[in-house]
């Protein structure tokens, strides 16, 4: 139970917010129910339904803290910093002191390109005590504002801290890669892969330093490996390129490097649509067009989150609620798109393209009888739907 | 094919390290660098370039223009010719000048001479120009960007002729930014390379906001991209258009710098080119005046993560003692100014971070960005004009400002280089718009000065205060290639160390700087030894050069001439 009330605050909070929760939960087992819950969906971007269980709680605890700091990491996902502004400093006001608040909203501040602000919030935090995570965010802020021997300062406190932090090795590796201290770099960088070598960007930013050391055959391997799991990055399709020219495999680096080329026009969009969402944060095409893009390149779970956001915004878009269900199925869960495509269809069942659609991946799933009144469905409203009527017609000949 | 057709469902909707040779310092350790705005007592101050905005943010009133210093009257004194932006014909009647030329009155001031050169009756909306005696008659032509078409002036005696039509210059009616003239097939007569931005119009604008509320500038990633265009010199006064002959096309468009390079040291010119959130080129000439372009493979094409920059103003130039050329790019913030060294075959090193150069210039958006020996110690030293594109971008970017100081990275001979500018303040540091940017010795003291062009502002002119330390200036006139000695590399030798310059026209941004070559001496009395590489393939030797002076010397004389 520990470890899933743990879960909750992964993602952001100060690790002495587990304690906080608890002593919560023990006042009353319904409120940490709920936050579970909540907590569930929020991993699944379902954003909304967050928010409903955190009220949910609301109503059975007077410690509010915990059920406001949820809130402000909902609405911080979403990206609506007011919200999640408000939230935070709801903890605040009923717990002042609320560890890990603080740092969110430095972290919000810093979304912001607010750094300056990011900081101050983050002085906050660590005076409640001394921890890694406001340590190192404070480093990136510094580096942001180019004061890189701050940045360089915090990032080793953040280590002297806990020696196995990774993500400030990583940190201090782009920081020396930066200045030109490409050996200090790959030191810092190997010893970030070291610790997480599971981490596909640690292991991306070791190979890089390998390759502008020269060493790039020893970097071939990783990078084909990163491409395996990441065929969107150009990055990794750049640098394997140059890798290979470097080794004289200049054919298949020239491959690479055209590839490269296609991979990043493609990414400049996405670069593009994300800016378009900063700047447009209330609309949920914006939102839906990243998605697209996200879905397209192959970014199922980033594609995911940008649909929720922008479902959360517009819960009626049917259009958007059918790519929702589309992706599941690309991510290959067949239940919950059949779900997502009967929801839609509860809502307004006149959508024939829903029904065309629920009675293929019915039909995919050998779930005949129901592809056939998925369909019968349309031909009840339109009788001569000729795509339903074929699907019915290859169903019954099969 | 699978019995349901499952696309139906988603429909709706190096480092090599080179250990290289230092040139060593040849200058004092009392070196003290000052530069000094000279533009009101110059007679500059009524200067103001006009971006035409009217509130609609149309995206070229963010781009700014460009000018530098041309001898129109071939006098040996640097004067200045200016671009001064425009105006939107659907919005505004008042036509202003598109051009404003100013003469060196050899006492550090300038006069207006635009109507007298007939300049004064050209309106269009103006962006760069570059500079060359494209029809060898000893004197300085020009060629002048616009976003519709642009102009070719010939300089008859002091005065300038639009001969656009004439020349077949003018056909095209694109958004022409950076612009060079080159001899690409060394037949002695200056060619041209127009670079081209993207495809707008006042019809095809796009409403860009940083907050969701306001309308601001766009990024170039909204807009296609325009191939540069190429056109041969006839010899005759005409030019033909020989873009796709030449190897040009295709190409991603977005271009605001080129520069001419000889990376491969085969005596034919390359080219070198900086674009604007698209992959930087490297065109190398096939020995014939044909060109492949090999960016991508020889690695100056992106960053280290395989992404392309917002590419600006570009320069290259030897800057260690590795005897290869490093190409020197500026961009966005939040981007670092590139360095790429050439390092053997076709591939270039990225030294971006390694210079020491990326670091510092990480938070400012360069544009205008050329190499020169700013303390005359021997070695080139790397100045930016910076300038963001975004009013108000303090609003939404922390640590980002729209007015920018300029940067100059002194080197320390090694290709490893130092910012000065917050150590030294003065002009420098001060704030500003920067967008072109060049230099010249405007008041023939030995130092080169610089010149500097604001979007929607003043220009500014900088006098080189620094302590001196000697020098020697050369003028070159070639016979067999273009009069003006384009693509002549010049080595000058002192204590076996070496420094090498190329005569040239374009680098930096829409600008033009002096083609005169300047060698810094340091504390050396005289330059040991001249090597002069003709663009005909001939190589001429000068020894025991004095420093201190300005010379001229003819191709194949073999002799020197004071100025």
């Amino acid at each position: 139970m520990k470890y899933l009330i743990l879960l909750i605050f992964a993602l952001y909070c100060c690790s002495s917010n587990e304690k906080q929760t608890v002593n919560e939960a023990r006042v009353n087992p319904k409120v940490n129910r709920f936050l579970l819950q909540g907590s569930d969906f929020l991993k699944q971007h379902n954003f909304t339904q967050a928010l409903a269980f955190a009220d949910s709680a609301d109503k059975y605890t007077t410690q509010k803290a915990g059920v406001h700091f949820f809130k402000g990491r909902v609405y911080s996902e979403l990206g609506r910093f007011a919200e999640a502004e408000q939230a935070y400093k709801n903890a605040l006001k009923a717990t002042p002191g609320y560890k890990g608040v603080w740092n969110n909203l430095g972290n919000n501040a810093f979304r912001q390109q607010n750094f300056s602000l990011a900081i101050d919030l983050y002085k906050k935090e660590l005076m409640l005590g001394k921890a890694t995570i406001p340590l190192r965010a404070m480093g990136r802020a510094f580096v942001e504002l180019g004061q890189t021997d701050s940045a360089r300062a915090y990032f080793e406190k953040a280590i002297e801290l806990d020696d196995k932090y990774a993500a400030a090795f990583f940190n201090l590796a782009q920081l020396e890669e930066d200045e030109g201290n490409l050996n200090k770099a790959l030191k810092r960088s190997s010893r970030a892969y070291g610790i997480e070598p599971d981490n596909l960007e640690y292991r991306y930013v070791y190979s890089t330093l390998l390759v502008q050391l020269g060493r790039g055959n020893e970097a071939i391997y990783n990078l084909e490996e990163i491409i395996k799991k990441w065929p969107w990055h150009h990055g990794a399709h750049y640098n394997l390129g140059r890798a290979l020219v470097d080794s004289g495999r200049k054919g298949e680096g020239e491959k690479y490097l055209e590839q490269a080329e296609k991979v990043r026009a493609t990414q400049a969009k996405i670069d593009h649509l994300e800016n378009t969402v900063r700047a447009l944060p209330d609309d949920p095409y914006s939102y839906a067009a990243l998605a697209f893009a996200l879905r397209k390149v192959g970014r199922y779970n980033d594609a995911m989150h940008s649909y929720k956001v922008a479902l959360y915004l517009d819960q009626d878009n049917f259009d958007i609620w059918n790519n929702v269900a589309n992706l599941y199925l690309l991510q290959g869960d067949t239940i919950t798109a059949l779900e997502t495509y009967n929801y839609i269809v509860s809502r307004n069942p006149e959508l024939t393209d829903i029904w065309l659609n629920m009675g293929v991946v019915y039909a995919l799933s050998n779930q005949k009888e129901k592809a056939r009144n998925a369909w019968n469905r349309i031909l009840d409203s339109e009788p001569n739907n000729a795509s339903a009527q074929n699907f019915l017609r290859k169903l019954n000949n099969n | 094919m699978n019995l349901f057709n499952i696309g139906r469902i988603i429909i709706i909707g190096y480092a090599i390290f080179f250990s290289c040779e230092k040139i060593k310092p040849v200058v004092s350790s009392t070196i003290q660098i000052s530069f000094t705005e000279v533009t009101k007592n110059a007679g500059l101050a009524d200067f103001r370039h006009i971006t035409g905005a009217t509130g609609d943010k149309w995206f070229p009133e963010s781009m700014g223009s460009g000018g530098g210093f041309i001898d129109y009257n071939g006098d040996g004194w640097p004067d200045i010719l200016l671009v001064s932006g425009g105006v939107w014909p659907e919005k505004e009647k008042t036509d202003i000048p598109a051009l404003s030329l100013y003469r060196n009155n050899r006492d550090g001031t300038f006069m207006d001479v635009t109507a007298s050169t007939g300049l004064a009756d050209l309106h269009t909306y103006g962006f760069g120009i570059t500079v060359a005696d494209y029809d060898n008659d000893d004197d300085q032509d020009f060629f002048f960007t616009t976003i519709w078409q642009n102009h070719l002036f010939r300089n008859d005696g002091g005065s300038f002729v639009d001969v656009t039509a004439k020349s077949g210059l003018g056909k095209d009616s694109l958004w022409s930014t950076s612009a060079i003239f080159f001899d690409a097939d060394r037949d002695g007569w200056a060619d041209i390379y127009v670079g081209s931005y993207v495809d707008w119009s006042p019809e095809n604008d796009i409403w860009c906001t940083l907050d969701g509320i306001t309308k601001n500038y766009c990024t170039p990633e909204l807009y296609n991209g325009i191939p540069s265009r190429f056109y041969h010199n006839n010899g005759n006064g005409t030019f033909t258009d020989q873009t796709e002959q030449a190897g040009f096309l295709p190409a991603p468009g977005k271009m605001l710098g080129a520069a001419e390079l000889d990376f491969n040291n085969d005596g034919w010119p390359d080219l070198a080119v900086a674009s604007d959130t698209q992959r930087d080129l490297l065109y190398i000439n096939n020995g014939n005046g044909t060109f492949n372009e090999i960016g991508a493979i020889s690695g100056m094409a992106y960053d280290e993560n395989g992404r392309a920059k917002a590419g600006m103003g570009i320069d290259v130039g030897v800057v260690d003692g590795s005897k290869k050329e490093t190409i020197f790019v500026g961009n966005f913030s939040k981007e670092m100014i590139s360095v790429f060294r050439h390092q053997s075959d076709v591939f270039f090193e990225d030294r971006s971070a390694l210079s020491k150069i990326g670091r510092p210039s990480l938070m400012t958006l360069t544009f205008g960005l050329f190499l020169f020996d700013a303390e005359l110690d021997g070695d080139l030293d790397l100045f930016t004009a910076n300038g963001h594109v975004q009013i108000g971008i303090e609003q939404t970017q922390d640590g980002i400002y729209y007015r920018e100081p300029s940067h100059l990275f002194l080197n320390d001979g090694s290709g490893h280089f130092a910012d000065i500018v917050p150590i030294i303040g003065g002009a420098l540091s001060k704030p500003i718009v920067g967008r072109g940017a060049a230099y010249a010795d405007y008041d023939k003291n030995g130092t080169v000065d610089i010149l500097v062009t604001e979007n929607g502002g003043p220009v500014h002119l900088y006098r080189n205060d620094s302590r001196l330390n000697n020098f020697l200036r050369i003028n070159i006139k070639s016979i067999n290639g273009t009069r003006d000695g384009l693509g002549t590399k010049l080595v000058g030798i002192i204590n076996n160390m070496s420094m090498e310059r190329r005569v040239k026209t374009g680098s930096s941004f829409m600008s033009h700087s002096e083609t005169t070559v300047t060698f810094g001496l340091g504390n050396a009395e005289k330059l040991d030894s001249l090597y002069i590489y003709w663009p005909d393939g001939t190589k001429e030797i000068f020894n025991n050069i004095n420093g201190g002076q300005e010379i001229n010397i003819i191709e194949g004389q073999g002799k020197l001439a004071a100025q």
